[in-house]
């Protein structure tokens, strides 16, 4: 099941609404995760990617108050966007680090490892507008619709970001 | 490839790029801390910034008021004023002088000083603090109210002639010159106390035509040239009547124009003439603010003399007196100079017979 998937039991949500920090803490566990890794997409940097998950679960600590009945996820992601562009306004490159070393080396193969190297260049070549286009459309398999309500933009701007973005490695890929 | 292969590769390649990076989780309890610090920040921002900004709206606004001043440009340009002032006083002899001989505060001297008091001003007003137990400040206060010499020293309970005795011998010892009021540089021949100039005045020595020690007419008027040589040009201050003692800004002959070749009677409107018997010279009052002299013979005999020193005056001889020649009309004939550093020539009030 994917992350942004998950939808909360509404109970969780009013609990939280009404100060609940263990309902807090459970929506903090299991959220955290794709706040994180959308934040590191969109900058590059672990050390800012926690910042701005930890900034985004304080925003939502601090207005729980005025949490609506829906969805949870996504509010999270618009925060977490919206502070990474905000944040980083002036910063023009996030280059993401070369892709680590596999705990097991038997995890990736060899044509992965060439394939994810050419995704990391292509995405470290994109603004950071497009990066977060393509986490959130292809790593937490949102709707273009709700890319585009996260992103501040038009559903035809996510489709067409995502083509450029696909016909960039489909070129790093012919040219190998 | 194809394109659907190149979006499952694509997911995975990020998911692989999401997941590779390091994850460091804080525990809840440190993040609410966080947040708790970074709330209590805003807070205190929250209060102290309209606080600081009132604060500072009132330093603006408000310091120049309290100041004096009407807005911070004035406040600021008194105070380099002052500055200027103080550096002005801290090297200026005669603030020295004065706290020195009067035994004052050579701050509150030197502020007198600065407002632009006459240093014979600052030494009566001294002289008088002295006399009556009161301070600088208070004196200065009296005056400030208008009241005259006369009245102070009335409301003071302080005699005149006390105060002008302790005046007298202060002169001499001036090296700079600092010009007591009702009192004349005593020379070797010319030395005119006010006591002195009183028993003159009172054996009835004439006080018309004096003559310097080069045998020069000397006219008593204190607009004869004969006063500090410091003012030369400066008008002569007459001072006021008996009874209504002049106030500070018109300036007493003694206290503002360096003068004090008249008779003493500016400095509390003292009338001097006294009845010297028969056939001595009669002497004038000063009386009139007006500059008319008035002339009060006292002896029929005798022939009175007229002193102009009303207010702005013309200072010319009247003869008043039956039968009594009028004194010589004012003249601008110099007096001879002091040898001495002192503007104070006086000849005029050592009466030559």
């Amino acid at each position: 099941m994917n992350e942004a998937r998950c939808d909360f039991h509404p109970d969780l949500v009013r609990k939280l609404r009404e100060g609940d920090e263990r309902a807090f803490d459970a929506l903090y566990q299991s959220t955290y995760k794709a706040v994180f890794r959308t934040a590191y997409l969109v900058l590059g940097s672990p050390e800012q990617a926690e910042d701005i998950a930890q900034d985004t679960f304080l925003q939502l600590w601090r207005h729980r108050g005025r949490l609506q009945e829906g969805p949870l996820l996504p509010w999270l992601l618009k925060v977490a966007t919206n502070t990474c562009f905000s944040f980083f306004r002036r910063k023009r490159e996030f280059l993401l680090e070369e892709t680590p070393e596999p705990r097991n080396p038997h995890e990736v193969n060899p044509e992965d490892r060439l394939f994810y190297h050419q995704v990391l260049e292509t995405i470290n070549g994109l603004p950071k507008r497009q990066r977060a286009i393509i986490a959130l459309r292809l790593l937490h398999d949102l709707s273009e619709e709700e890319t585009a309500s996260i992103c501040g933009c038009a559903p035809g701007t996510v489709r067409a970001t995502l083509y450029q973005a696909k016909e960039k490695i489909r070129r790093h890929l012919g040219a190998d | 490839m194809e394109p659907i292969d190149l979006d499952a590769q694509l997911k995975r390649a990020l998911s692989h790029l999401a997941e590779s990076a390091p994850i460091r989780q804080p525990p809840l309890q440190d993040l609410l801390a966080r947040g708790r610090k970074q709330q209590r920040r805003s807070r205190l921002a929250l209060v102290f910034s309209p606080l600081a900004a009132i604060l500072l709206f009132l330093a603006v606004t408000a310091f120049p008021v309290f100041a004096g001043a009407q807005n911070l440009a004035q406040w600021w340009t008194e105070r380099q004023l002052e500055q200027a002032f103080s550096v002005w006083d801290s090297i200026s002899p005669v603030g020295s002088l004065l706290a020195i001989q009067f035994h004052c505060d050579l701050a509150m001297v030197n502020n007198l000083l600065a407002q632009g008091v006459s240093p014979q001003e600052v030494a009566l007003r001294a002289e008088v603090a002295n006399a009556s137990g009161l301070s600088l400040w208070e004196i200065t206060a009296l005056r400030g109210q208008g009241l005259g010499w006369g009245r102070i020293i009335e409301e003071l309970g302080l005699e005149r002639k006390v105060i002008l005795g302790q005046l007298a011998p202060l002169t001499p010892s001036n090296p700079e010159n600092i010009q007591i009021p009702g009192v004349t540089p005593s020379t070797s021949k010319t030395s005119s106390s006010p006591q002195s100039f009183f028993s003159q005045t009172a054996t009835g020595l004439p006080t018309s035509s004096p003559t310097s020690d080069a045998g020069l007419p000397i006219d008593p008027s204190p607009s004869a040239g004969n006063g500090s040589s410091d003012h030369p040009s400066t008008p002569p201050a007459t001072p006021g009547s008996p009874s209504e003692p002049p106030s500070e800004s018109q300036g007493t002959p003694s206290s503002q124009g360096g003068t004090p070749t008249t008779t003493p009677s500016g400095q509390g409107g003292t009338p001097t003439t006294t009845p010297s018997g028969p056939g001595g010279p009669s002497t004038s009052t000063p009386t009139s603010p007006g500059g008319q002299p008035t002339t009060t013979p006292s002896s029929p005999g005798g022939p009175p003399t007229s002193t102009p020193t009303g207010l702005g005056g013309p200072p010319t001889g009247t003869p008043s007196g039956p039968g009594g020649p009028p004194t010589a009309p004012p003249s601008p004939s110099p007096s001879p100079p002091e040898p001495g550093p002192g503007p104070n020539p006086s000849p005029g009030s050592k009466p030559k017979p």
